[in-house]
């Protein structure tokens, strides 16, 4: 990863607040580090270096009259293609990195650039009037700002734009509800009321005349479109698959996979075991119990598949093991890095492969994250399309008959209960909460100032999030079209 | 909640989860009572 981070002033930047910002986003670039200030933009990046090694970090401007500046993180994955378009048209690069399309392309094809790209990415491009910053399509790399009197803000974690001393640490109490539900504030909120992110497939355009924010990509739906032949669906998926991790494998540093043991990041090492064979490093993480144990047989037996594919697929592979004395200790400097908190603790062993990663020289990991999403993966998902078979029997037979008889029964039933009482729930964004929350909004009213006007809150919170929305509909639609009942192991 | 997780009474995983990373977000961000830990290491990691 890198940082990025600036400030923009109706006045002039502050490059001494600018540059604490890059000694706080230190960690997320050990390659190098660099900012540039004008009149009114202060702003610059840390680098981790992964195409192109001698390139110089910081700010790039490196189209042809040097007008054009940028500081980014991430990777574009279709650099290779859009450069060779970009010199076609006249365009001359200076270095190899993805980061020198985002200069030429935005010269060539101002905002029109965000829609050619692949990747993930938040950057920010400086053409000395307008400020242009951008979050890739599905938000995986993150990007905080902040407007405080005249001025804007930006970084890469929200620990740089708190150096400000116009930061007020005050708490959104939307974003402290979404959390206790969720497990995560959507966008554009954050814990602090002051501070924003940018959601997916987002920009913000900052002038001296104000801040626009715009969406150039939504994820598309399914509707309308034709039913996919099943052998069709399964040549779609791998072709997809293969194509995704051909491009993360782009780099010109040693690159891994985390390999939980499990379906997904099985799949994605195979994938990536044939184009890197022995050259590819796996890593896995594994509980500190003594072999054989109860417990180290419970537990373990992920890491165990993982290492059995491991040997089958020839990789170098690694293992790490969890001390569970150690993660009290641990627990603070995990919180601190996320930034954010976040109801999830696979932070733990994420942290851990991570470690281990860089401790072995691979500072670019792939796994299988959001697989579950996208392959159907969570039991809800099985559930949600039972109670959608549920939902299309007549609303009085279900409502007079159906849902009392279901709610009587004895408390063995508990699935039937549950569907019952999901189905008199009207709005399908509340249906989607029963399968997604961790818990009820009324567990915590013991900690609500207002209760009864904060659930009223919470609800217009959540049903505001266009991210949550987006989710639901994605939810909805395909357990709709029976989508879930091929599972897994059929969709690849 | 802790006592009826640990009783296996109730299943209180994520809920106590939540509110423990809240608790120490909160006194490094907020209350900050909590000072802003080292980089960890390998090390830090491994000793297990």
């Amino acid at each position: 990863m890198c940082g990025i981070y600036g400030h923009f002033s109706s006045n002039s930047a502050d490059m001494d607040l600018v540059e604490a910002m890059g000694l706080c986003l230190r960690h997320r670039g050990p390659d190098g580090q660099g900012a540039y200030r004008a009149q009114q933009l202060a702003f610059g990046a840390t680098r981790l270096a992964i195409i192109d090694l001698s390139a110089p970090p910081g700010v790039i401007f490196n189209n042809e009259d040097r007008s054009v500046g940028v500081v980014f993180n991430g990777e574009i994955y279709n650099y290779r293609a859009l450069r060779a378009e970009l010199e076609q048209r006249g365009h001359r690069f200076a270095t190899r990195t993805d980061t020198e399309v985002l200069v030429h392309g935005y010269e060539e094809w101002h905002m029109q650039l965000l829609e050619r790209l692949r990747g993930m990415f938040a950057f920010a491009v400086w053409d000395g009037e307008q400020l242009l910053l951008a979050r890739d399509r599905l938000g995986e790399k993150p990007l905080y700002y902040a407007q405080w009197g005249g001025d804007f803000y930006f970084a890469s974690e929200l620990k740089a734009l708190l150096r400000s001393p116009k930061a007020s640490r005050r708490l959104d109490q939307r974003a402290l509800l979404c959390y206790m539900t969720l497990g995560y504030a959507p966008p554009p909120l954050t814990p602090f009321e002051d501070i924003c992110k940018l959601g997916a497939g987002e920009y913000l355009v900052v002038t001296a005349q104000g801040v626009r924010k715009g969406r150039y990509w939504q994820a598309p739906m399914a509707d309308g479109r034709r039913p996919m032949a099943y052998a069709e669906a399964v040549q779609g998926v791998r072709r997809a698959l293969e194509e995704a991790v051909a491009n993360c494998l782009i780099s010109d540093v040693p690159v891994g996979v985390f390999l939980s043991g499990g379906l997904d990041s099985s799949i994605t090492t195979a994938l990536a075991a044939r184009q890197l064979g022995a050259q590819l490093h796996t890593f896995t993480v594994g509980y500190d119990f003594p072999a054989g144990s109860k417990e180290d047989l419970k537990f373990n037996v992920d890491a165990r598949y993982a290492r059995l594919l491991a040997e089958r697929l020839g990789t170098q592979h690694h293992e790490i093991r969890i001390a569970q004395g150690r993660l009290a200790e641990l627990l603070p400097s995990l919180v601190y890095s996320a930034d954010e908190p976040i109801g999830q603790p696979a932070m733990i062993q994420v942290a851990h492969v991570a470690a281990l990663a860089r401790q072995c020289g691979v500072p670019v990991l792939l796994s299988g994250e959001a697989s579950d999403e996208l392959f159907f993966g969570y039991e809800y998902y099985r559930s949600d399309y039972r109670l959608a078979q549920y939902l299309k029997l007549p609303a009085p037979l279900r409502q007079r008959a159906l849902n009392p008889l279901l709610e009587r029964l004895p408390a063995r039933f508990r699935a039937l209960h549950n569907l019952a009482r999901r189905a008199q729930l009207s709005a399908p964004l509340a249906r989607y909460l029963t399968w997604t929350q961790l818990t009820s909004p009324e567990r915590y009213n013991s900690l609500l100032r207002n209760p009864q006007r904060d659930s009223v809150l919470h609800w217009e919170v959540l049903t505001a999030s266009s991210s949550l929305r987006q989710s639901e509909k994605w939810s909805r639609r395909t357990t709709r079209s029976g989508a879930t009942r091929c599972g897994r192991s059929g969709a690849c | 909640m802790v006592e009826a997780h640990y009783a296996e009474r109730r299943y209180e995983m994520w809920t106590l989860w939540s509110l423990l990373t809240f608790h120490i977000w909160h006194a490094l961000h907020v209350s900050q009572t909590l000072a802003p830990p080292e980089r960890l290491t390998f090390s830090d990691f491994a000793q297990g």
